[in-house]
């Protein structure tokens, strides 16, 4: 891979950051913006999702710190981030106590949320394009995204890896041009727990937490 | 990928590929995994390379579930070979040895740098 290569990769992720965040962000709560047609299939709940999130996302006059807490609400509502959080640690979940977990479950959802809410700003008016769904069995789906960027760059593919629970569908990861946010968070912890062990982890993650936190208030 | 490249579980070897095909238009990797290797439903299997222009090898990322794969079994969750890591350089220590080999299993992965979900 070449330097240029690394770079570019790294820019996108910059702009991958802002998908998501799209993504993550317009997922209302289901009693207030949902249609009953939101349980029924994959594509719907990422379609009505994304719709909603760009809403938000391209509210200017609404102050940032509403929008976020709507964005907010829609990440709740759709996304499993007790899976999430569980899948993200990978087999060291087993190794710690059902206290240790709830702390970690809290961590990470609260990081992984300020993290991408730090990015509404950023918005630049992508559109997205959906484009196929593909299923696993009758329990999983992938719905494939394109988010089109405004000056005719290349698209970014953004994924939605879905699980049905019950009547619902819920995502439990999101690729950004072929990186799973869940395959990544595990890599990283399973080194800091493998080497450094849950104390520094979670240490880790609330101060990075905090940070973020810190940031968000001062916008 | 190719056929007799590594498996690895946290930098060791713990099986190879046998083969590589495709179904539903999407990579399908047999992989033979040693004896006394547990690897459970919610695993990441991960095309990783050793090294910016080394061999290509299959990284197995262990994950929560209690339910162990069983001979014939697939793993569901997998990632691309263009993983954050290897943008970043934080490249993965591949040393490792192997044993012999009993099991086989097998992911799948789309064509190209795309992850796919996998079959049971």
């Amino acid at each position: 891979m070449t330097p240029t290569s690394i770079q570019r990769i790294l820019s996108r992720r910059a702009i991958a950051m802002l998908a998501l965040t799209a993504a993550l962000v317009v997922s209302l709560a289901p009693s207030r913006f949902l249609s009953p047609a939101w349980a029924d299939d994959p594509m719907s709940v990422v379609k009505t999702t994304v719709n909603q999130a760009l809403e938000v996302l391209r509210d200017n006059q609404t102050p940032l710190a509403q929008r976020q807490d709507k964005l907010r609400q829609i990440v709740s509502a759709t996304f499993d981030f007790t899976e999430m959080a569980k899948s993200a640690l990978g087999y060291h979940w087993k190794q710690i106590t059902p206290d240790q977990q709830q702390e970690f479950t809290k961590a990470f959802v609260a990081f992984i949320e300020d993290s991408y809410l730090s990015k509404v700003n950023d918005y630049r008016g992508q559109k997205v394009a959906f484009l196929r769904v593909t299923t696993d069995g009758p329990q999983y789906a992938e719905v494939n995204t394109d988010i089109v960027e405004p000056e005719g760059k290349d698209p970014i593919h953004l994924n939605y890896r879905l699980v049905q629970e019950g009547a619902t569908w819920k995502i439990y990861d999101v690729t950004v041009d072929a990186i799973s946010i869940i395959a990544n968070y595990r890599n990283q912890f399973n080194r800091v727990m493998n080497n450094q062990g849950y104390a520094t982890l979670i240490s880790d993650l609330k101060s990075k937490q905090a940070a973020l936190a810190a940031s968000l208030a001062n916008h | 990928m190719k056929p007799g490249d590594q498996i690895q579980l946290d930098g060791v070897q713990i099986g190879k590929v046998v083969q590589i095909g495709l179904k539903d238009m999407r990579a399908r990797v047999a992989m033979r995994i040693d004896d006394g290797v547990e690897i459970d439903a919610d695993a990441i299997a991960a095309v990783k390379t050793s090294g910016i222009i080394g061999d290509k090898y299959m990284s197995i990322a262990l994950g929560p579930s209690d339910r162990i794969l069983k001979d014939g079994d697939t793993i569901r969750q997998t990632q691309s070979a263009c993983v954050l890591e290897d943008a970043i350089g934080q490249l993965i220590n591949n040393s490792g040895s192997g044993g012999d080999s009993a099991k086989d299993k097998s992911s799948n992965s789309d064509k190209g740098q795309k992850p796919g979900k996998s079959e049971k």
